[in-house]
């Protein structure tokens, strides 16, 4: 066996146990640990879902077959209880709503129920950015309560 | 555009409603009539007559000009 010889099987040696070792990494550490439950951003949502999380929209059937976030399932926040009675408790959950005041509530709720990995997303779907999938819902006119006078309604936020 | 808003209330005052809904989650009734109209954006400018029959509806800022030919056309 010459030099040469034995610096290949060296060399095969080297590469076989670095391919062995990233074999054996734990998934968590490939990929990053989830984090912690918390509000989310936009692109934090993005990288939920990306690995895998549930992305539940919790606003009225209404306004979720108006327009939703690609992706997403809807479970109204009073239906919420139901729903997620079969849910995995260590499985990742992304919520939102339409500026992020009824998902808070979906929000403490999951965490109460044990779900170690709960997301909010801040603003709602008034603030996303991303993939939108509009829906043909309409909203029938005088659905908004008459007052007798016309109306002009200016929903917003204080921010 | 809350001055705006707020220039046009005083102007319109007997002649149109202008009610301004905060979605900031301490107002149920917002919420619920975001809801109904579908709000996914903010601000949304919603137009409706005194049948209560929706008129127009905008996503967006809107000029005081614009503002103020909606209000000029509801009935």
């Amino acid at each position: 066996m010459n030099r040469r010889t034995i610096l290949i099987g060296v060399a095969v040696a080297v590469i076989g146990i670095a391919a062995l070792a990233l074999a054996m990494v734990p998934r968590s550490a490939v990929t990053g640990a989830l984090p912690p439950s918390a509000d989310v951003s936009n692109q934090q949502l993005r990288d939920l879902v990306s690995r895998g999380a549930r992305l539940v929209d919790v606003r009225t059937s209404v306004e979720f077959e108006s327009g939703r976030i690609e992706g997403a399932e809807n479970v109204p926040v009073d239906g919420l209880t139901t729903a997620a009675a079969s849910w995995d408790k260590a499985a990742p959950v992304v919520l939102y709503c339409a500026t992020g005041a009824r998902s808070l509530n979906a929000f403490g709720y999951l965490k109460a129920q044990g779900f170690s990995h709960v997301y909010n997303l801040t603003s709602g779907i008034a603030a996303w950015d991303g993939e939108f999938v509009s829906g043909q819902a309409s909203v029938a006119a005088g659905s908004l309560p008459a007052t007798g006078k016309p109306t002009m309604y200016d929903f917003s936020t204080s921010s | 555009m809350r001055p705006v808003v707020d220039r046009l209330k005083q102007a319109y005052a007997g002649k149109v409603d202008v009610k301004v809904m905060m979605l900031d989650g301490n107002d149920t009734e917002a919420e619920r009539l975001a809801g109904i109209v579908g709000v996914q954006y903010v601000p949304t400018f919603v137009f409706v007559d005194s049948n209560g029959a929706q008129q127009g509806l905008v996503v967006g800022e809107m000029s005081e000009a614009d503002m103020r030919a909606r209000l000029d056309a509801l009935r």
